[in-house]
């Protein structure tokens, strides 16, 4: 299961604690740990108030990090066709 | 030099006065920190503002600075001035902890280039304070170097999470501090320990040799008991920085000369979001007081909508988890039980984002920014209130505004996000106090690298008023 539906799963109302310690595992985090139980509580309270950030239509929106590449930086060599 | 002064009558003193007492020899450096190390030791055991005091080297720069000063070696206004840093700030030799007892023993080897500049320009600096456990708080608990305490009340909380500057500041222990702010952190706790302070624009000051919460939203700033007092740090310490790519080449200008001239045609826009937000009812009455007076003074003010302002926080939130728990991902993993509880968590929670998540907040973020741009094309500046309800008591886990229970962190953050997330300025100054005597702050904002019109707002209704002459009876 990706991360992405496993975490739409946990958060939902029913919860799911399977897809929660498989995303904590991949994380890196102790599953082991009973602190994993908190965890789980805090962030089924917490998560669902940040995706009020869906409701809003983004198509056509660059996220505020695009890339520039250096202004600075001038190639002296001209491109080669099939590198 | 020497001086008749009270002790508590020198610790008092805005820099700006102090500054002219020292230049002209009437005032010694020496005596003024002996002034606010007399005030630490009396106080300290109530506020617990420090975590690192430097009373010999404090003392040892005062002695250098009344020698420089009595050769003619003047380095200008802030030469002798006390000052203290959030224990955020690298000062060369000394630890940093960030709050937390798993840097309780690291020790940079380099100043952060705000503190190059602050040493530069003279200072002398008392100490570095306690704050919120790396700056991930709004209240100023800590539970490995203790709480931090109200001097308006020390039952209550200073704010966070720069915390231990505000209340070295306002109980008298330095002239001045430096804070930083990624969530509302120099603002919230300026506002509820009565001070004035300021979250410049992203990239006004640089961050670099500060301990990092969330790159993209990390302000370093001042705290001051006057706006005069902030416009002569600002003045010290903003500009480009080489170390820093995030700062700004845009020229610096003269703060303190800002301050000048009135609001006469200033047009103030009231988002009428923050009134149906949960709002104490003492909060809006002072917040509403201080809005009017600046119309009386000849502002123009009027109500409008600022839509997306209910949005800046989760956008802001989301991004601010995935850059701290970026910062802190190994350490987390591996000491996660030294953390504080709700600092782990938060960092914990940040791993459970998702990399599409995280984008569309970048997305959401360029939305918001344009936005409150296209809002202050017509109006000068943004007023509201700092936060909806002043200091809770310490170790609470909710709050009552108006009519709604929250917990500390979503009502003391309410209005700060928007600026964070922005990146544009925004000053938090006393407006008046509670009926039982706890400070009230009011918060304007305004377009990037408009600190000026900031400033000379804050200092005109300031002026008018008389909330900053009042003092803690501690």
């Amino acid at each position: 299961m990706s991360s992405e539906r496993s975490r739409n799963k946990f958060l939902s109302p029913e919860g799911n604690w399977e897809g929660f310690l498989s995303v904590a595992q991949g994380a890196g985090l102790d599953v082991d740990d009973p602190h994993m139980q908190e965890l789980y509580d805090y962030i089924r309270v917490v998560l669902p108030g940040l995706q009020a950030v869906d409701e809003l239509d983004l198509s056509g929106v660059d996220p505020a990090m695009v890339y520039f590449p250096p202004q600075s930086i001038i190639s002296q060599e001209p491109a080669q066709p099939g590198t | 030099m020497s001086s008749n002064r009270e002790s508590l009558e020198i610790c008092y003193l805005p820099a700006t006065e102090l500054s002219g007492l020292i230049q002209r020899k009437e005032l010694s450096p020496v005596e003024v920190v002996q002034a606010h190390l007399a005030r630490i030791d009396a106080t300290e055991p109530t506020l617990n503002s420090f975590i690192t005091l430097l009373p010999d080297q404090a003392l040892a720069d005062a002695k250098t600075a009344e020698s420089e000063i009595q050769s003619g070696n003047y380095r200008g206004p802030l030469h002798g001035i006390p000052i203290t840093l959030k224990d955020l700030y690298y000062l060369k030799g000394v630890r940093n902890t960030s709050g937390s007892k798993i840097f309780h023993d690291f020790v940079p080897d380099f100043d952060s280039t705000i503190t190059s500049k602050l040493k530069n320009a003279g200072t002398v600096i008392l100490g570095k304070t306690n704050t919120h456990q790396f700056a991930y708080g709004i209240t100023g608990e800590n539970p490995d170097y203790g709480d931090m305490h109200n001097p308006w009340n020390p039952q209550r909380i200073t704010g966070g999470s720069s915390g231990g500057s505000v209340s070295s500041v306002a109980s008298g222990q330095s002239t001045l501090t430096m804070g930083s702010d990624t969530g509302g952190s120099i603002r919230v706790p300026s506002s509820l320990c009565g001070l004035v302070g300021l979250k410049p624009t992203y990239g006004r000051l640089s961050r670099y040799g500060l301990t990092a919460l969330s790159w993209s939203q990390d302000h370093p700033g001042p705290m001051a008991r006057t706006v005069a007092d902030c416009a002569m740090l600002m003045n010290a310490t903003a500009g480009y920085d080489p170390k820093d790519p995030a700062t700004s080449q845009n020229s610096v200008p003269d703060y303190t000369g800002a301050l000048t001239g009135g609001v006469k045609g200033l047009r103030v826009g009231v988002p009428k979001e923050f009134f149906e937000a949960p709002l104490d009812s003492e909060v809006e009455r002072a917040v509403r007081q201080a809005i009017n007076l600046l119309e009386q003074m000849g502002a123009v003010v009027k109500e409008i909508s600022w839509p997306m302002y209910t949005y800046a926080a989760p956008i802001a939130t989301v991004i601010q988890m995935a850059e701290a728990t970026s910062y802190h991902a190994d350490l987390v993993r591996s000491r996660g039980g030294e953390y504080a509880k709700p600092v782990r968590l938060l960092l914990e929670a940040g791993f459970f984002l998702s990399a599409p998540q995280l984008n569309r907040a970048h997305q959401a973020r360029t939305l918001f920014v344009n936005q409150t741009l296209e809002l202050l094309q017509d109006v000068d500046v943004l007023a509201g209130p700092m936060t909806p309800i002043t200091a809770h008591k310490i170790g609470a886990t909710e709050v009552t505004v108006g009519s709604t229970t929250m917990t500390p962190r979503a009502a003391l953050t309410q209005y700060t996000r928007p600026y964070n997330l922005s990146g544009f300025p925004a000053i938090s100054v006393p407006c008046g106090f509670s009926a039982e005597g706890m400070p009230i702050g009011l918060q304007l904002g305004a377009r990037p690298f408009a600190e000026e019109t900031l400033l000379r707002t804050a200092h005109v209704y300031e002026q008018a008023t008389q909330w900053h002459q009042r003092r803690p009876s501690l």
